[in-house]
């Protein structure tokens, strides 16, 4: 963490989120997760990968998994359109693809704008930390799940879909 | 701190375009907004991402204010909900061993590990086809328009956004001497200038090539390009492409265009 990390008062220290959208739903990640986003390549898929992971795409010389993120919310599969991109996000210090459908822009909100979500005490992993937008006055915007990248790579939980459906509507009434 | 996290702070800072500030004589005028932003006083912070357990401290540090305290208070993390949501270099994610080894390739911009093997990503220019270090390259993107910049050198071609970020595109074609004018529908390549991002506009990527270290032969001399650009020549299978130096060619962007102006 650097000096300039670090210290600003909370209620002026702003944020900034990449807003994408998946199965018509808007979504956002820390922007500084983002490495890049470019059209998809081809996925190679992978045996034995874990079951969350499509395959791995070939990024100039670099191997990354792909996470369809559709898939893991348990969305209908749609053949990709001219939107789709692939999100490379960083996690720790490895990389992963998340195939989504259209990624809208970056946004800088204050710190005070994202509002936690309620836990809901499920078991399996808490795709929705939080959201931000809607009819906050400091947002404005359409409601959107702050997703937290990580929990992509939880192992699939038994109703899983049924409990990221409900995480996604407590968060999104929070 | 661990090279990834460094250079993720270089990634953050490098917003404004890297050699404009260098330059001797006439600086780039940035455009509008960041020039404003710059001349803000001293006294009032600039703007600082949020990061966990900045919540810890009142009082704002500004970019000179030594960095020991700051961080010891940074890294007391509060119990906030939303903590894991923000990127950190150092978090803990055991699931990342669910997908395997990390791959061999090394983020590190020191180049490949132990020397065994160089990568380049070569592209064209034209008919020709040159290549940079893969370490020094960040992304690859289709051109967006590129905003001009007036009075700027004429090395540099204008600035794009890239997720929020400005960037300064150059004109490789200007910083090797080389005729033939720019043409739509090319690629930037988003380069590690040193200083932060650099983005080169070239007629198109074509691969990347990985080579044997020492394999790369000595530039031809005379070849008509400024020898302080070139590292040496590659060859990939039947092709011979020509290796740059990013930091010479940045260089003669930004310095050249002034010279030529005669300030």
């Amino acid at each position: 963490m650097t000096a300039a990390d670090a210290g600003a008062s909370p209620a002026g220290a702003e944020v900034e989120l990449c807003a994408f959208r998946v199965g018509g739903e808007d979504y956002a990640v820390d922007v500084m997760r983002v490495r890049e986003v470019l059209p998809p390549p081809p996925v190679t898929p992978v045996p034995r990968a874990p079951p969350f992971v499509e395959g791995v795409v070939h990024l100039r010389g670099e191997v990354i998994p792909v996470v369809d993120v559709r898939e893991r919310f348990g969305l209908p599969i749609i053949p990709p359109t001219r939107r789709t991109r692939l999100l490379v996000v960083k996690v720790a210090d490895r990389h992963l693809g998340l195939v989504v459908d259209e990624v809208r822009e970056v946004l800088r909100l204050p710190r005070c704008a994202l509002r936690p979500a309620p836990l809901l005490g499920s078991t399996g992993p808490r795709f929705f930390v939080g959201a931000c937008g809607g009819d906050a006055p400091a947002g404005g915007g359409p409601v959107r799940l702050l997703l937290d990248v990580r929990a992509l790579l939880e192992p699939v939980s038994p109703g899983e879909r049924e409990a990221v459906r409900a995480q996604a509507r407590a968060a999104r009434g929070a | 701190m661990d090279s990834a996290e460094d250079r993720d702070s270089a990634e953050r800072d490098g917003t404004a375009p890297g050699p404009a500030e260098g330059a001797p004589a006439d600086p780039v005028p940035l455009p509008a907004g960041l020039a404003r932003a710059l001349e803000a006083p001293a006294a009032e912070p600039r703007f600082v991402t949020w990061r966990p357990g900045s919540d810890a401290r009142e009082v704002p540090v500004s970019p000179s204010a030594p960095a020991e305290d700051a961080g010891e208070a940074a890294r007391a993390e509060p119990d906030d909900p939303l903590a894991g949501f923000f990127y950190r270099p150092d978090e803990q994610v055991p699931t990342l061993l669910a997908l395997g080894p990390a791959p061999a390739r090394s983020e590190r911009p020191g180049g490949a590990a132990g020397g065994a093997r160089q990568e380049f990503l070569a592209f064209r220019l034209g008919a020709e086809t040159y290549a940079v270090e893969m370490a020094r390259v960040r992304e690859v993107l289709r051109a967006p328009p590129v905003t001009e910049v007036p009075r700027a050198p004429e090395g540099v071609l204008g600035v794009i956004t890239v997720r929020g970020d400005v960037v300064a595109v150059f004109d490789p074609r200007h910083a090797l001497g080389l005729a033939g004018a720019v043409r739509p529908g090319g690629r930037i390549v988003i380069v590690d200038g040193g200083e932060g991002a650099c983005g080169l506009l070239v007629d198109a990527v074509e691969s990347v090539v990985r080579l044997p270290a020492g394999s790369l032969e000595a530039p031809p001399r005379g070849g008509g390009l400024p020898p302080d650009c070139l590292v040496g020549v590659g060859r990939d299978r039947e092709r011979l492409f020509t290796v740059l130096d990013v930091a010479a060619l940045l260089r003669r962007g930004g310095a050249e265009g002034s010279a030529r102006d005669g300030r």
